[in-house]
């Protein structure tokens, strides 16, 4: 069921020429790629490519220097950012450090969406928290500080929070480093039960291989800040793209300098 | 030749290092009032954030207290021995009480108090909003659709102009009881004496005009903290800069507004 309805999927998110440069140094150049309802869109590339950079432009914190960004076929890059609230409504975002809100409980972190965007009564507010919770495996864990968490504790809670308002498109910034292998695997089947049952689109950066295996239904790999190639989730053990082989070996393939400083070392977390 | 050459290279690179600075403070002074715009207007929109800006005069007020508190009782206390000491000279010892007063409750009062919430309150706002910065929780609370403006900078700034005049008023009464500990015991000056000179020298004009001042202050205290810890870059060790350069400049803004707003208020 999912594998028919996921290719008929509306357009959720695009990316169309996109360029991004910080001083002075282009990250992104000439960037397009996009995300239907109801698919899993793994981002790999190596470390500094942009991928972070991919998934903040995508939704406006940070803006493009050129290109556009469409939401539901809707130009967004030059909204400003009071309208910008109803669009990032639709989305949850897993920031690659999980980026809590350091004087919250993690109960408030992961309410926070809900009480910016609703007006639940505070039991019903309390069962959808705590449901979050659930969902990344950290049932009860409310009450605890963010400074009181692990490393990957604090992953699972940006990603219940992420999930927790029911995007529609779900950005997620490496949500398995730092996990052992059982909860990379319960994130990956929360990644495809949302897919499945809410038809949400979804957009994956990550170094874990297996979480690509696992929950893929597209891939493309950012190398010298474009798209170098997309596929399906086999695509690294297939393709003989050279930009996929730079990618696994850490070597480059090409001869273009690239304006990514320096840093072409691919590391497969786990 | 050699040196020459040095000289030529360095000239540029002083040139351009003053103009990346003037450059940079003209960039900070427009992210300054563009804040300053947004906190305005962050007032209106709908969900207050009314908790928040609880726990902040928590925050500034109550938790300022003792440090206030210190500060005006020993300024008190020095200001009643210098000019005790001071009108000795003319034979004139008994009225301390109208000079500490008038002294305390018109500028001493106002300034040290700003400049200890400047301390300890701009500080913790920079460090607190730089940290929120780097660690990317700013960020968060825009991706979740909210505003980081009304959540983070319009509590602070109005707990801290909401606190600082009435912890003015706490250190206004502090540092003349400071003085009148010292007038009594070292002096031999009747309380009841020091109080009824202060009572008939400082009028009600000039205890309010020094805690008018403090609004401003704590205005300024608050919006540098924000402004800086906001603009922070460069992980923990651009929150350190950060902090440093909030208390400076918000310290020296302190001063500098206070000469006007004196000259506006004696104006007036
Ligand atoms: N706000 C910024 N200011 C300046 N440079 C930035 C900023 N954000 C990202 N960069 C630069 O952009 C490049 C890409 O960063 P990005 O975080 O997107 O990499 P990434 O692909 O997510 O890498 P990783 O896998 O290590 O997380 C890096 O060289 C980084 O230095
Ligand atoms: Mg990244």
């Amino acid at each position: 069921m999912p594998a028919e309805g996921k290719l008929e999927g509306a357009e959720a998110l695009a990316l169309s020429g996109v360029r991004k440069s910080f001083r002075g140094v282009e990250i992104l150049r000439d960037l397009s790629l996009s995300v239907r309802e109801g698919e899993v869109y793994t981002l790999l590339g190596s470390s500094g490519s942009g991928k972070s950079v991919t998934l903040k432009v995508a939704i406006g914190l940070i803006r493009p220097d050129a290109g556009e960004v469409r939401v539901f076929g809707r130009p967004v890059s030059r909204l400003s950012e009071h309208d910008l609230v109803e669009v990032r409504k639709l989305f949850g975002m897993v920031f690659q450090g999980a980026a809590l809100f350091d004087s919250m409980t993690v109960f408030e972190n992961v309410a926070y969406p809900l009480r910016e965007h609703l007006d639940l009564p505070e039991t019903e507010l309390r069962d959808r928290v705590e449901a979050c919770l659930a969902a990344v495996g950290l049932p009860g864990a409310g009450a605890l500080m963010p400074a009181e968490l692990s490393g990957g504790m604090r992953k699972r809670i940006g990603v219940a929070r992420a999930i927790a308002l029911e995007p529609r498109i779900v950005l997620y910034d490496e949500p398995t480093t730092g996990l052992d292998p059982g909860n990379s695997l319960r994130i990956g089947r929360l990644i495809l039960e949302l897919r499945d049952r809410l038809g949400v689109a979804s957009a994956v950066v990550t170094h874990d291989l297996a979480l690509c295996e696992q929950v893929s239904d597209r891939v493309g790999l950012l190398h010298r800040g474009r798209l170098a190639v997309e596929g399906d989730r086999g695509l690294l053990r297939h393709s003989e793209h050279p930009a996929v082989r730079a990618f696994l070996t850490g070597e480059e393939g090409g001869r273009d300098g690239g304006g990514v400083p320096g840093r072409a070392v691919a590391r497969e977390a786990e | 030749m050699r040196e020459g050459g040095g000289v030529a290279v360095a000239r540029p690179g002083v040139v351009a290092r003053l103009g990346g600075a003037v450059l940079a403070a003209a960039e900070a002074a427009g992210d300054f009032a563009l804040l300053a715009f947004s906190a305005l207007r962050a007032v209106a929109r709908p969900r207050f954030p009314a908790r928040e800006v609880l726990v902040q005069l928590e925050a500034v007020g109550v938790r300022s207290l003792p440090i206030v508190g210190v500060t005006a009782l020993f300024t008190g206390m020095v200001l009643a021995l210098q000019t005790a000491f001071a009108l000795g000279r003319f034979g004139a010892r008994p009225y301390v009480g109208s000079i500490v007063g008038l002294a305390l409750v018109r500028e001493l009062g106002p300034v040290l108090t700003a400049l200890m919430v400047a301390g300890r309150v701009g500080a913790g706002i920079a460090a607190e909003l730089g940290s929120m910065r780097v660690t990317e929780q700013v960020d968060a609370i825009r991706a979740m659709g909210a505003d980081p403006v009304q959540k983070l900078v319009l509590p602070r700034v109005l707990a801290t102009t909401a606190m600082l005049p009435l912890l003015t008023v706490g250190a206004d009464v502090l540092g003349i009881l400071g003085g009148l500990v010292v007038s009594d015991l070292q002096y031999g000056i009747a309380p009841g004496f020091y109080l009824q000179t202060i009572l008939r020298t400082v009028e009600v004009g000039d205890f309010l005009s020094g805690v008018a001042k403090t609004v401003v202050f704590g205005w300024i205290i608050a919006m540098v903290g924000c402004s800086t810890g906001l603009r922070t870059t460069g992980g923990t060790v651009g929150v350190g800069r950060s902090t440093t350069r909030a208390v400076v400049v918000s310290s020296i803004a302190v001063l500098v507004a206070d000469f006007f707003v004196t000259k506006l208020l004696l104006v007036l």
